[in-house]
């Protein structure tokens, strides 16, 4: 059970949103992360065949999954990254109506849902109308239907963007599980919700693959490049603007600065580096770009 | 890390009622799909379209009553017929208006599929109401029936057509349903001021209809092969 993606590329006009891309995803978790604009969506949408490629292919059990797509379908469930529901269905209404357009059976599938709805925290709201939910709950139900015919392939297009803290550990939970027994690329900003679950993380920039691997890996590069630092107020907004900062603590009049740097930092001591460390460390432009002056 | 993340995490009272839920799945994977469309067809009927029906067949008793209050029953038949319209159209557009459509291309029912459906059971509720709404008012009323067709089924079958054929080719799907209300308007004006002028023979109204029939079907053929060719575009030519 593999997907092979060959060679894929996007261009739309002058730009190149997936620039000739080579993976090989197995049964596992598999995080995909990146800054706006690197590429993730594009590329989850050309994996589960709804954006064609450029050029290049995807694969699913040695074949294309154009020439196969009906069977492939059978084997995928997708959240999109822009969840559309109609309003006035009930949630219950609407993963019935998925599982309808899904072709799966009325004895399977009423089985499912309850499965599902158990498994996501949302039996009590069974009957609520989709337009009365919070973003989080609309979530959750996007995962639901995506798990409806129990897929080997799950893309998840941002999962957990809008959930609470709690629902986030559920979520995980149920995400690592799943990864057990299917292919579960999921893509996300935020690097501590793949971090803990992810088999392999792939890290995209500007349409290309910067690194796919291990987390353990990954961070194994970051070694002797993250450092904490203990200064005074002027020291510290020297480091902001001239270092990479990825985070800052203030105890009375003492600033506490975690530092991504390929060069030693004075009186600095080297620390554990965690994936926010790499992220920043190759994103800091965009972040950068994000907010502006305020770091 | 993550087996350290999960000992964390888990809930046991939660793990092992999944654990027994879990025990529901059904051992093979091929027979959890349905493999007669009729069943699909109708299981989508159910969930899709019950509610537009009853939405419909109430708005034709609502438009019958109204009928007795003011003249121009004919009127109240392109009407009904626009109302009935206009709920499908809105329920047609609105579905990619949200972003539904990513969800169906990955599914077994493909947009395409569905759109047959949603016509099949649009005809099916226009005759339904249609034939319903002239049995109460040829009770009441000295009603044609067979006028009452020309005023409701001919208009809905011709303005159908043409929004089939250009609802891929506009962006604001908003202006196509306004267009759509406003044509009907202007239709049922027309023909509350005229109709009784007319003197058009049953031939002529069984013709006409046949002939509108024929060219609503043409506008679902052409809109089903843009949304084929859209397809087509979308997984490639190889495909």
């Amino acid at each position: 059970m593999e997907l092979i993606v060959d060679e894929l590329t996007k261009q739309f006009l002058k730009t190149v949103a997936v620039d000739h891309i080579n993976l090989k995803l197995e049964k596992g978790v598999i995080g995909l992360i990146g800054a706006n604009g690197s590429g993730k969506t594009t590329l989850m949408k050309m994996i589960c065949g709804i954006l064609p490629p450029t050029s290049g292919k995807v694969c699913w059990n040695g074949k294309d999954i154009l020439s196969q797509y009906d069977s492939y379908v059978m084997n995928l469930g997708y959240m999109p990254q822009h969840l559309g529901f109609y309003p006035s269905f009930t949630i219950q209404e609407f993963l019935e109506y998925m599982s309808v357009v899904k072709g799966l059976k009325k004895e399977f599938y009423m089985k499912k849902i309850d499965e599902l709805l158990f498994k996501l925290n949302l039996e009590e709201k069974r009957k609520a109308k989709i337009k009365s939910l919070s973003g989080g709950m609309q979530r959750r139900v996007g995962i639901a239907q995506a798990l409806l015919n129990e897929p080997k392939i799950l893309i998840l297009d941002e999962p957990t963007a809008g959930l609470d803290p709690k629902e986030r550990i559920v979520l995980r939970n149920l995400i690592s599980r799943l990864g057990e027994e299917s292919v579960v690329l999921l893509s996300t900003h935020i690097v501590s919700d793949v971090e803990s679950i992810a088999d392999k993380i792939i890290m995209m920039k500007k349409g290309k693959i910067l690194y796919y691997d291990d987390p353990e890996n990954l961070l194994n590069k970051m070694e002797n490049k993250v450092f904490e630092v203990c200064c005074e107020r002027k020291q510290a907004e020297e480091y902001m603007i001239n270092k990479i900062v990825v985070n800052v603590k203030k105890h009375q009049n003492i600033y506490t600065l975690r530092i991504v740097s390929d060069e030693p930092i004075e009186n600095g001591i080297i620390t554990e580096p965690g994936l926010d460390d790499l992220y920043l460390y190759h994103f800091k432009d965009e972040v950068l770009q994000d907010f502006g002056e305020d770091i | 890390m993550k087996e350290k993340y999960k000992k964390l995490e888990i809930d046991e009272d939660h793990m092992k009622q999944t654990i027994e839920l879990s025990k529901l799945k059904l051992k093979n994977r091929q027979t959890k799909y349905e493999e007669s469309s009729a069943c699909i067809w109708w299981s989508f009927f159910k969930k899709e379209s019950m509610k537009y029906m009853i939405i419909s067949l109430t708005c034709s008793c609502i438009l019958c009553l109204l009928s007795f209050a003011i003249e121009g029953g004919y009127a109240m038949c392109t009407m009904n017929a626009a109302l009935i319209g206009t709920i499908v159209l809105y329920d047609d557009l609105r579905s990619s208006m949200m972003g539904m459509e990513e969800l169906l291309m990955c599914a077994k029912l493909n947009p395409a599929k569905i759109f047959v459906y949603k016509s099949n059971i649009y005809l099916l509720m226009a005759l339904i109401s249609t034939l319903l709404f002239n049995l109460i008012l040829s009770s009441f009323h000295h009603f044609d029936f067979m006028v009452s067709l020309f005023c409701s089924l001919i208009p809905m079958y011709l303005i159908s057509a043409v929004t089939l054929i250009v609802v891929d080719q506009v962006s604001n799907k908003l202006s196509i349903i306004i267009a759509y209300i406003s044509i009907y308007a202007v239709i049922a004006f027309e023909v509350n001021q005229k109709v009784m002028m007319l003197s058009i023979s049953n031939k002529m109204i069984v013709f006409l209809l046949a002939v509108s029939f024929g060219i609503y079907c043409l506008g679902i053929y052409i809109h089903l092969n843009q949304i084929s060719n859209r397809k087509e575009n979308v997984y490639g030519i190889n495909r």
